[in-house]
């Protein structure tokens, strides 16, 4: 379908923008970064209205609070992958220099740090079609990347603009919450991740990842 | 409008001959100063260049009131800022003169982080004879003297020298996007994308901040801040426009801190133009106060609204600047072009308004007669004292001669900002990094 095709080629574009903005000279710019995601959530909505419309007798997804920028901040309940294990590993090191990323404090709503137990681990069926610039495979974490809770000392760099990255991050939730049982990232790793200040190497490499996914090789 | 031209370049001769820009010198402002007789322009490099208008001379009056370059100097240079790794770019985002009071004149430039202040003024004399100095500075043998004198002054060259008196720093943590002098002369605001701060021009190491939308938590921002300005007459009431093509007027009588507007400016989106980019293309780029007080004026991508300060449910009237580009929103959406910041300025008069567009192309629009003008800046087609001829965009199938069609336009040639004479039919217009002065026919 043509919305599709083009919601998704748009989607690409502003993904690459994203990832280009970053090296910049002056830093991420607010203004800028907001506006792709304004157009990257359209894009992921029409794609989706547009999806169900073409596969209706497959929506098997809870229904999905939209993580957009204006609504509060809890996040959609996809099916989170059995990795409290690998929470566990992980320290948080890196002090937030500012409350705004205190993830941590939305405790009441926040469905993402739900005791493992109390969530379901079955994987939904895969007849809900993924949408295939998602991978297909679960995304284990490169052995590199436990270490994100690397102590301070270690050589990565401060996010040019904390909040700034802290937008980045969001956009990369909008779109792993692209598909509501089709999500297969650690979600719950990436969000403790973003709950110390994101470095520039750690959403680097998840934009790489989520620009390798949209263009395959 | 009939014009004439004057073009005037500030590259220097070497890449005037070459015919290559380097980015440094992509010119980022332009404004005239109160009373016209000098414009200043601030380019990507962090350099100043002020031209000052000759004064009309009965021997040669076909030299009407030229400018000439006047002073130049380096406002602003590339910094770092260690703590978040962070460059911060010279390219001077704004430049607002300060009305003048003696012979000295103050403007205030600023880069993405810092406002500065800066003195021109000119020196014409210099003291000599004095008792301990040679003429040439090297000192006397004090033993040598047999008799004082009183130094004098004597003229010299003419010398524009510029000095920094105040640098207003380490308030924004965003970046600054405009700055406006109040009427009052005493206080001026600068704007970056979250907040609004008020200084008093003598004092430095303090700014209060009166406007501030940060949200508690950055994943419920919505909205930036894109341009703020103060009422020409009321030193108490400002605008600011947002990403989401809004204008809050405020009073900085009701409360120390103005998150509360006491207007608000809102056009409901039309549904039938949704599209992808309707948040971008609504983001409004500029807002300028009429001299008058009465309007405001708004730069969207497309359109160009004046709204009238005491009808906040929709503008007075509408301009659409290049709604052929309507179509064409996904391919300037991939080369970066919606995110032009396109300025708007307005007359002395106000009646008549005006703002860039692409293929060097600017529009004028006569808010009485409901006339519109899209003229071009470029060196072919000024030559000194040619009248500009009207361009026109043809967007349907058939193209007449002279006309140009929408797929042929260079939208790496942009006007994005442009400034008005005060009080005269003088226009400044700066295509990349040409200055281009535009003056009426003389009869």
């Amino acid at each position: 379908m043509e919305v599709n095709i083009e919601a998704r080629r748009i989607l690409a574009v502003s993904i690459s923008k994203l990832y280009a903005s970053r090296s910049q000279r002056g830093g991420l710019r607010l203004h800028r970064s907001l506006l792709l995601s304004l157009v990257m959530k359209s894009a992921r909505d029409i794609y989706h209205s547009s999806r169900e419309s073409d596969a209706p007798s497959e929506a098997q997804s809870p229904p999905e609070e939209p993580m957009d920028t204006s609504s509060s901040p809890e996040l959609p309940e996809p099916q989170p992958e059995p990795l409290s294990e690998r929470n566990s590993s992980e320290t948080a090191v890196e002090e937030s220099d500012s409350e705004e990323e205190d993830y941590e404090s939305d405790t009441a709503e926040d469905k993402e740090n739900l005791s493992p137990a109390r969530q379901s681990r079955k994987r939904r069926g895969k007849a809900s079609a993924a949408p295939d610039f998602l991978p297909n495979k679960r995304a284990r974490l490169e052995p590199g990347e436990e270490r994100y809770a690397s102590p301070v000392a270690s050589c990565r760099t401060p996010l040019s603009d904390l909040d700034s990255g802290c937008f980045v991050v969001k956009i990369i939730f909008l779109l792993l919450n692209c598909g509501p049982s089709n999500v297969h990232w650690n979600i719950q790793v990436i969000k403790k991740q973003i709950s110390e200040p994101a470095t520039s190497a750690c959403i680097a490499r998840m934009l790489r990842r989520l620009v390798s996914f949209i263009h395959p090789p | 409008m009939e014009e004439e031209s004057d073009t005037r370049k500030i590259n220097n001769s070497f890449l005037r001959d070459h015919n290559y820009a380097t980015e440094a010198d992509i010119i980022s402002t332009v404004e005239f100063n109160s009373t016209g007789e000098l414009l200043a322009t601030g380019d990507k490099g962090g350099r100043v260049v002020v031209f000052q208008r000759e004064q009309e001379s009965k021997t040669q009056p076909h030299r009407r009131g030229e400018y000439n370059v006047y002073s130049t100097f380096q406002s602003h240079e590339p910094e770092f800022d260690y703590l978040k790794s962070l460059e911060i770019e010279e390219k001077i985002n704004k430049i607002k003169w300060l009305p003048q009071q003696n012979a000295a004149y103050f403007l205030l430039s600023t880069n993405d982080k810092t406002v500065k202040l800066w003195k021109i003024s000119e020196r014409d004399k210099r003291p000599e004879g004095y008792n301990l100095k040679d003429e040439d500075g090297r000192f006397r043998d004090p033993s040598t003297i047999t008799s004082l004198r009183v130094p004098v002054l004597q003229p010299m060259d003419l010398m524009v020298e510029a000095t920094a008196r105040r640098v207003f720093s380490n308030a924004h943590t965003y970046h600054i996007n405009s700055i406006s002098v109040n009427s009052d002369l005493q206080t001026f605001i600068s704007t970056d994308d979250l907040r609004v701060n008020l200084w008093n021009l003598e004092i430095t190491d303090r700014s209060f901040n009166i406007v501030d939308i940060k949200p508690a938590n950055m994943e419920e921002l919505t909205e930036v801040i894109t341009s703020a300005e103060f009422h020409p007459q009321q030193c108490h009431t400002f605008a600011y426009s947002s990403s989401k093509g809004s204008i809050r007027l405020c009073d900085m009588r009701q409360a120390a801190l103005c998150d509360k507007h006491c207007k608000y400016f809102e056009e409901p989106e039309d549904p039938s133009t949704r599209s992808f980019f309707s948040e971008i293309i609504s983001s409004i780029s500029d807002v300028k106060f009429s001299h008058n007080g009465r309007y405001l004026m708004t730069r969207d991508y497309l359109t160009v609204k004046v709204w009238d300060l005491q009808m906040e449910n929709k503008p007075l009237e509408t301009y659409q600047v290049h709604d052929y580009l309507r179509g064409k929103l996904c391919s300037l959406y991939e080369n970066d072009c919606i995110f032009d910041k396109f300025e708007c300025v307005w007359n002395g008069s106000d009646s008549v308004i005006m703002t860039g567009s692409y293929n060097n192309f600017f529009r004028m629009f006569d808010r009485n007669t409901k006339r519109d003008v899209t003229l071009e800046a470029s060196r072919e087609n000024s030559k000194p004292r040619a009248i500009l001829k009207p361009r026109k965009v043809c967007v349907g199938g058939k193209r007449r001669k002279d006309e140009i069609s929408v797929d042929s336009l260079d939208f790496s040639k942009k006007i994005l900002h442009t400034t008005w004479h005060p009080q005269e039919n003088i226009i400044a217009v700066a295509a990349t990094n040409n200055l281009y002065i535009f003056q009426d026919k003389v009869n």
